[in-house]
């Protein structure tokens, strides 16, 4: 498989010294091709949100090696000095909520990113309608986020983290306020997003609504992770 | 890259403004108070130019007549008339006092000047100057008073035939002019139960009231009715000739003292107002102090309001430098408003302010350097809580 | 009953014998009384600077008592017409007197010999200016050679 998406050999994260030292992340291993939507399963306290911040370069692993669109951003210790740089411009995040930031409009939400990254203004916010209209929010693009519904505003949120094109996508949650029809309805929009834009992405879940919709899962237990197979059931 | 910090503070303007405002109306007290320190320097340089002297003469040791109470005899100008550099000699007096029009009483300083000669005002903005040798006055307009007005000083009143302006006592009172001897009487002569009072004390001495020396008791009493003493001699002196060589002769030969306009300066200002100028510094202090405090605190709180939103910023990429950037923005952004604000209100209310304040467009320009670094040390503290935030405390679980 | 006068010396030119006076004394001062000066005293006195004249009422009103206060005002005789200037804009450079005048824009002071003056404020010029010059009467600040000025119709505080 080509060295795209993302993947991770190998990591443990250990929390304290000596005794009574803890290893929330014991060995993980994970891949994820460009343009695939898997699933990240586990109970709480199985180290499921240990891996997440470890995935979003929040924290720093104990020891493995993380790889993120062909580059090697962690090999037993940080390979890059601008963390922030790397969650940027190569990591998308959809959080549960949506986040956005309240006194940016819409289209300066998702085009802040790009804009961040040095993009001049005139193209980020080019590059930010595009999202909108892919999503199908691009009718309120000039609005405040206040003014959107729930819904609109957890689609310009998922626009936001596409915005520096990354190789990988991480979504904590995004459906557990939802309802099965939205909740499909968000999965629906991540498919397509993760073929149109060929990028990985990584849901982080426990809501049953969804589950039976992956085609690949990664179950977490006790710091480490086990492929399965999904039930793949269409969107 | 647009601006996070312009963005802000258009999204909740109204409390930005507000406390702008508030922020504004410190500053204006605050450059109004410097206003009043130049004012009261600009009020002493005038009132030794409105003299148009070059010399002040005064009794010895005394550092009069302004600063402190000078009394010489009235004759003595005309030993000075005569030496060599003097110009123009003549007597005047100063006493700051109460003086009536109508129901209203203000505080003014009386100057007894002699016509034609340093000590009468200089220019005037309406009426004509003093033609009648007495019971006629010219008054500055911060009096209140108008053309034609009749005004009681003591014992008399005066007709208000000239007004000039800006003419003030070191302290601010407005001048009153009149003849000379109108002032002295006014200044040396005492009310009527002090007079009568001293006459019966004379009439019962048995030394003064010789019933073999006729006209005695008389004269004595006369005598005491008298007003022959003035605060000072003003002096300008002819064309080249230096004040300091003038007053040399007058210091050491006169038993009088001679100040120049240099000297006269240094006791104003350097003495004078000094106390003053300390009490209008703590003031600044404390205003400083209290303005850094105020948008420390408001920037603080905008900031603790928008923690989430700082968290997600950084989790999602943003850089330190950018959200510090952002907030210290805003901080300036506040001091801004709040100078701008604070300038347009000292400068409605200045001429309003019962002492004169004088704004200077360079004290502004100060004013708004210290307001910019007050604002950023002030923005500091909620930097540093900003700074400290995690961005995983975007993720939840 | 006479009113003894005290004048200024320096301003007691044409001080004579005949001379008109307004009388107005301190407990009636609405009331004016005309009278003429009866007599001018040969001695001065030079400690207070002053001349004195005795004045005599016309008809002595009655109720009038000794050691009252009065004011005399004495009417001078015509003087020969002249150009005449307003005694606020008498000022002095150095020991000179004169005015300044305002031509093109610019401010001169030009010296004058003087004359009579009236008590209504106007002086006499007798030399220095000619009908029609253009003189500062008020002004908001002492004036100077490079004072800049601007010319209007009426100070603040008062009527022109």
């Amino acid at each position: 498989m080509p060295d795209l998406g993302i993947r991770i050999e190998g990591l443990r994260k250990r929390y304290g010294k000596g005794d009574t030292a803890v290893d929330a992340l014991k060995d993980v291993n994970m891949t994820v091709a460009p343009g695939e939507l898997v699933g990240l399963i586990g109970p709480s306290g199985s180290g499921k949100s240990t891996l997440l911040k470890c995935l979003g370069a929040v924290i720093e692993p104990t020891a493995g090696r993380m790889t993120l669109g062909g580059q090697t951003h962690y090999d037993n210790g940080w390979k890059i000095n601008d963390l922030r740089a790397l969650r940027r411009d190569r990591i998308g995040f959809v959080f549960q909520a949506p986040y956005l930031i309240p006194f940016l409009d819409v289209t300066d939400n998702v085009a802040l990113l790009p804009m961040l990254a040095g993009r001049p203004n005139g193209i980020a916010r080019a590059r930010a309608l595009e999202l909108l209209d892919a999503l199908d929010v691009g009718h309120r693009a000039k609005a405040q986020p206040s003014e959107l519904s729930g819904g609109e505003q957890q689609r310009v949120s998922i626009a936001r983290a596409l915005a520096n094109n990354p190789p990988v996508i991480l979504a904590d949650e995004p459906t557990a306020p939802l309802d099965s029809e939205r909740a499909l309805a968000v999965m629906r929009i991540l498919e397509q997003m993760a073929t149109q834009y060929y990028t990985a992405i990584i849901v982080v879940t426990h809501d049953e609504k969804i589950i039976p919709t992956f085609k690949r899962i990664y179950q977490i237990r006790d710091g480490q992770t086990f492929e399965e197979r999904g039930q793949g059931r269409s969107l | 890259m647009i601006s996070l910090a312009g963005r802000d503070i258009l999204h909740s303007w109204s409390k930005f403004v507000l406390t702008g405002i508030g922020l504004g109306l410190l500053i204006g007290v605050t450059l109004t108070m410097a206003g009043v320190y130049r004012g009261m320097v600009d009020d002493a340089h005038r009132l030794l130019d409105n003299s148009g002297a070059d010399l002040w003469v005064v009794q010895q040791d005394t550092q009069g007549p302004y600063a402190e109470s000078s009394s010489i005899r009235d004759d003595l100008v005309r030993g000075i008339v005569g030496l060599p550099g003097v110009g123009r000699a003549a007597n005047v007096t100063y006493l700051t006092m109460q003086v009536r029009n109508g129901a209203t009483d203000v505080r003014a300083m009386v100057v007894g000047f002699e016509p034609d000669q340093p000590g009468e005002p200089s220019f005037l903005l309406a009426g004509r100057q003093v033609t009648r040798g007495h019971y006629e006055a010219v008054v500055d307009l911060k009096t209140g008073f108008a053309l034609g007005d009749r005004i009681r000083i003591r014992r008399h009143d005066y007709t208000v035939v000239g007004l000039t302006q800006r003419m003030v006592s070191s302290g601010g009172d407005p001048m009153v002019f009149i003849p000379l001897r109108d002032a002295q009487e006014a200044q040396f002569l005492k009310d009527n139960d002090a007079i009568l009072n001293e006459r019966a004390r004379t009439a019962a001495n048995p030394a003064l009231n010789r019933p073999g020396v006729p006209g005695l008791l008389e004269a004595i009493q006369a005598s005491q009715a008298s007003n022959h003493s003035v605060n000072a001699v003003l002096v300008q002196v002819r064309p080249g000739f230096v004040a300091e060589d003038v007053a040399e002769p007058i210091r050491r030969w006169k038993h009088l003292e001679a100040f120049t306009r240099a000297q006269m300066e240094e006791i104003l200002v350097a003495k004078l107002i000094a106390t003053s100028a300390r009490q209008i510094a703590m003031f600044l202090v404390i205003l400083a102090v209290v303005s850094a405090a105020i948008v420390a605190f408001i920037i603080y709180t905008m900031t603790l309001g928008k923690i989430r939103e700082i968290a997600v910023l950084k989790l999602i990429g943003t850089h330190d430098r950018t959200i510090a950037g952002m907030i210290l923005q805003q901080a300036l952004g506040l001091g801004l408003i709040g100078f701008i604000v604070g300038k347009v209100a000292a400068t409605f209310w200045a001429p309003v302010f019962p002492k004169y304040v004088l704004l200077e467009p360079a004290d502004a320009v100060r004013g708004l350097v210290a307001v910019m670094l007050i604002c950023a040390l002030a923005s500091t503290l909620a930097i540093r809580a900003a700074l400290r935030v995690e961005p995983a405390e975007a993720i939840g679980g | 009953m006479w009113v003894k006068v005290r004048f200024d010396q320096g301003r007691s030119t044409g001080l004579a014998e005949g001379l008109r006076a307004g009388i107005v004394l301190r407990s009636r001062p609405l009331e004016p009384f005309v009278g003429r000066v009866a007599r001018v005293e040969a001695v001065s006195d030079s400690v207070t600077e002053e001349r004195f004249a005795q004045v005599a009422f016309e008809s002595l009103p009655a109720g009038v008592s000794v050691g009252e206060l009065a004011e005399v005002t004495l009417s001078l005789p015509r003087t020969a017409a002249a150009l005449l200037v307003p005694n606020a804009s008498l000022k002095r450079q150095g020991d000179r007197a004169g005015v300044w005048r305002v031509e093109a824009g610019t401010l001169h002071f030009a010296p004058l010999r003087l004359g009579q003056a009236s008590l209504d404020g106007q002086v006499q010029v007798l030399d220095g200016l000619k009908a029609g010059d253009t003189v500062v009467v008020f002004s908001e600040k002492s004036l100077t050679n490079d004072s800049r000025i601007k010319v209007v119709d009426a100070l603040a505080g008062g009527s022109p």
